[in-house]
């Protein structure tokens, strides 16, 4: 017995001497030293390589550490939570205006101070009490085949619900976070019961169980399970770009059609981040958002995530632009928040799975 | 006071190994504690939202997940554990690795690939179209499917438990059964399995427990279960009071199942304290049986490895300059840093407690025994967001400063926690076969416990021992939720970098990591089969 009390002691005590990495000695410095310091945290939903490779330059361009930590956005945002005063993170960076949002309400994020950045965003796709600000957006729009169907039957979102839409509907599941802010614009646009009822026709009017992601649901339509199927416009300009013939010979078959031209406009959904609460990092990270916003790393994004860019003095990729210019639904992406958990239980009641 | 004297007034009723016990427990089960206390504020609302919109559908798709995975899983596993036990056929000794083999891969990549294969960019559907004109509508993302792919990567565990069964079975048994006349397919309806019992709802108890806690597949495959629920409610809805409610129903619903497991294994003793175990001799099979025999034991490994590794590579073909970088040897050796020490530390753990609970027969012992189970039944983000909890206020409160948190120290308590079980499992059956025949001779000789346990005890479980580490150490390195939560800042393992890649729709991408994660996971059973190997010598 007595060889393994020391044993256990021991072992424990290496494993935090040892775990304790370089970041963490110097994170307790800096609670010492509060002015800038030449480090800063990420916790982010993203994990394109796009961005790994523009954090890399930013390190280059300020010589600021950048250390990111990545999960889903709904475990960051508890992560925050529980961390409260204590957070490591300076950055929040999420895919979802509503998460966002709820960040914000949570009491999670500061302001952004440095106005002349957020300038470059147009005010529709950032806080409008400036906690977050978006730095690319896509819009979740019907993509169908373009050689077997007239794009004159599609109008709105709302129309998917009509009976003449019975068994051509594809779109993936209402967990997903794009549906969800989806159905949370419908909220705010519409009102809860419209968007029950939309809810509604659409689950009866399904191709088939919500399943898989938005590059499936657009293999749907090409396989004629469908007619319909909403997605995001920017995993068509990688179905168009991609390794596998076989996905390019489908992005090649889909053209897409923008809903609510005639109305409100189209619904997008943003990547966006704000500093957290506790950042001890203001400086670096107000940087890092100027840097994200440059022109330089907007034309990135747009050209090789195939996103659009907020920045709106940078013109879009190519491809994205071939598929026309759109009216942006007018709501203010901050209000997706307050209806995202309404819309979540109303989802579930109706069925959408 | 006397230090001695309080020491040996304890050691009246508490001695050491108890002690040290019931401290390791403690704080085994403290974080999964801090979750239930944070129930303060018991807010019903949503919690009856799901009960009446989803609960169902979650208890019935769990259900049939787990009964027909459970089935499955035992009619591969123990057939083809019984054809290797008793018959020698051409490439027999490649199947004793060649079936353990889908251990290796995780059930999420398996449904990453297997919904690739049938998608409508996938080989077979592609087929159709190019070569016949034909379209084809595949569809593997449903609960048929997750049971298909739990069912092919999961056999392993029941055929592992049966063919060590098997191995050891009474020789004498069979002949008897023979010499009444019984052929070989009644021997093993009418004696085998009855005999076989216990250790195969053992297999298939891991199997369910596993089934229920995992997360990746059911989701990804859009198949709503208590893990997904209980993912669900917990961080989208924001409501822990309703996850937590989730969290106890599973939790009851595994607790049941394990009861049932115990029930069933009853007062039974495994050990085999006589050496006249007689070694089966293998029939050869004629070539007619042969060819059967191969079939029956090539289709899971088909469907379990060959298949879905060909996939992976040729989707590695497609992507690897883009994914292949200076930083993979790192995520490498993360992965297997970080795993290694999760399985010693577990293993350890188990050794203790386990032992403990074998001297000691009180209910404070079963009760240990028990509990070091619970982790296995909880999903994985639930306890990375009980550590954390706990560990934030130990530094928070009692450290006042951050020692802890934010270390890898936390992933490996959380691996330790969750895969507890797993070690234990081995630990406790390296146990039962050696029985207490020798520990009671050294006893009796006027050794101490400790001592026993060290020059008798140890050595003769020392396969058990190393089992316990490389089971343990298969299933950290598949783990995810946990790892996703809890790694510290640039800390990147394999299992996370291919999720990612998944995560993103770039399915192809993951090709790579997965494929390192298996050659890695390979590796490691190799090992396990040679230390078998030498352990049945």
């Amino acid at each position: 017995m007595k060889k393994i009390i020391p044993f256990i002691l021991l072992s424990a005590g290496l494993l935090t001497g040892c775990f304790k990495g370089k970041e963490e000695v110097k994170t307790v410095e800096e609670t010492k030293v509060p002015k800038a310091t030449k480090e800063l945290n990420i916790y982010t939903e993203r994990h394109y390589d796009i961005d790994k490779e523009l954090i890399a330059e930013f390190e280059k361009e300020t010589g600021v550490t950048v250390n990111v930590a990545k999960a889903g956005a709904d475990e960051l945002l508890k992560k925050l939570e529980i961390e409260g005063a204590d957070t490591p993170a300076d950055l929040f960076i999420t895919k979802d205006a509503a998460r966002l949002g709820r960040a914000k309400d949570l009491g999670l994020l500061q302001q952004i101070k440095d106005k002349e950045v957020l300038e470059l965003v147009p005010a529709n796709i950032r806080d409008k009490d400036n906690y977050w600000t978006s730095f690319t957006y896509r819009a979740r729009i019907f993509a169908y085949n373009k050689e077997t169907t007239d794009p004159s039957i599609f109008s709105t979102y709302e129309d998917l619900a009509d009976p003449k839409w019975n068994g051509k509907v594809l779109v993936r599941s209402s967990t997903n976070s794009y549906n969800q802010a989806l159905i949370a614009s419908m909220i705010a646009a519409n009102g809860e019961e419209a968007t029950r009822e939309w809810i509604q026709g659409l689950v009866a009017n399904m191709a088939r169980e919500p399943k898989g992601n938005d590059r499936d649901q657009s293999k749907a339509v090409i396989a004629g399970i469908g007619e319909v199927a909403i997605m995001n416009s920017y995993y068509l300009g990688k179905m168009i770009h991609s390794a596998d013939p076989e996905e390019r010979k489908v992005g090649e078959q889909i053209a897409i059609f923008f809903p609510n031209q005639d109305g409100r406009g189209t619904h997008i959904n943003v990547s966006g981040m704000g500093i957290t609460k506790y950042s001890k990092n203001i400086v670096n990270a107000e940087r890092f958002i100027k840097f994200f916003l440059n022109e330089k790393s907007q034309s990135r994004f747009t050209n090789e995530n195939y996103e659009y860019p907020s920045n709106k003095n940078v013109a879009v990729n190519g491809t994205v632009k071939s598929w026309g210019d759109f009216k942006v639904d007018s709501l203010t992406l901050s209000e997706l928040g307050k209806n995202f958990k309404k819309g979540t239980i109303i989802a579930d009641e109706e069925g959408w799975k | 006071m006397n230090l001695k004297l309080l020491k040996r007034n304890l050691n009246i009723n508490l001695d050491s190994w108890l002690f040290i016990s019931i401290i390791l427990s403690f704080f085994l089960l403290a974080p999964i504690i801090t979750l239930f206390t944070s129930l303060a504020t018991q807010n019903i609302e949503t919690f009856i939202h799901i009960a009446e919109t989803l609960l169902p559908e979650y208890i019935r798709n769990s259900s049939i997940i787990a009964l027909f995975t459970g089935l499955f899983t035992m009619i591969i596993g123990v057939s083809t554990a019984w054809i290797l036990t008793m018959y020698e056929f051409k490439f027999s000794k490649l199947f004793h690795v060649g079936l353990i083999l889908p251990l290796a891969i995780p059930s999420y990549i398996a449904g990453y690939v297997y919904s690739g294969i049938f998608s409508y960019t996938g080989i077979i559907s592609r087929t159709a179209r190019n070569l016949f004109g034909y379209n084809l509508n595949l569809d593997i993302m449903n609960i048929y499917g997750v049971i298909f792919i739990f069912t092919f990567f999961l056999y392993p565990y029941v055929f592992i438990i049966a063919r060590s069964f098997f191995a050891k079975q009474s020789l004498s048994m069979l002949e008897s059964a023979k010499v009444l006349g019984k052929s070989d397919t009644q021997t093993f309806f009418l004696v085998v399995l009855p005999m076989a019992r216990t250790a195969i709802i053992g297999g298939v108890t891991l199997v369910i427990m596993e089934v229920l806690s995992a997360f990746g597949l059911p989701s990804y495959f859009g198949v709503q279960t208590f893990s997904t629920g209980i993912f669900r409610t917990w961080l989208t809805l924001g409501d822990t009071d309703a996850a937590i409610n989730l969290a106890i129903i599973l939790m009851g619903l595994i607790f049941t199942i394990i009861f049932i497991e115990r029930k069933s294994r009853g007062r039974k003793q495994y050990s085999f304290t006589n050496t006249k175990i007689k070694p089966i001799n293998k029939k050869s099979l004629s070539t007619k049986h042969s060819v059967i025999a191969i079939i029956v034991c090539m289709i899971p490994v088909l469907f379990g490895f060959i298949i879905p590794l060909m996939q992976l590579f040729s989707w590695s073909l497609m992507t690897y300059k883009e994914v292949i970088d200076g930083k993979l040897i790192k995520i490498i050796m993360n992965t297997f840093f970080i795993a290694i020490i999760g399985a010693v530390l577990a293993t350890i753990i188990a050794v203790i407690i386990s032992n403990t609970s074998r001297l000691k027969k009180g209910k404070i012992s079963k009760f240990l025994s028990k509990l070091t189970t619970i982790g296995y039944s909880i999903p994985g983000a639930v306890i990375a967001i009980g550590v954390m909890t706990f560990f934030i206020f130990i530094d928070r409160k009692i450290l006042g400063e951050r020692v802890f948190y934010g270390t890898l120290f936390l992933m490996v308590f959380a691996y330790v926690i969750r895969y507890l079980a797993v070690a234990y499992n081995s630990i406790e059956s390296g146990f039962d076969k050696i029985g207490m025949k020798f520990h009671e001779a050294s006893r009796s000789l006027g050794e101490g416990k400790t001592k026993t346990f060290f020059r008798v005890d140890l050595p003769m479980i020392k396969g058990s021992v190393i089992g316990a580490v490389i089971l343990t150490f298969l299933e950290i390195i598949k783990e995810l939720p946990l790892t996703l939560i809890l790694r510290p800042f640039n800390f990147q393992t394999l299992s996370a970098y291919a999720k990612q890649y998944a995560d993103d729709e770039m399915v192809q991408h993951s090709a790579i990591p997965s494929i390192i994660l298996i050659l890695i996971g390979i590796i490691i059973i190799l090992f396990f089969e040679i230390i078998n190997k030498k352990k049945e010598k």
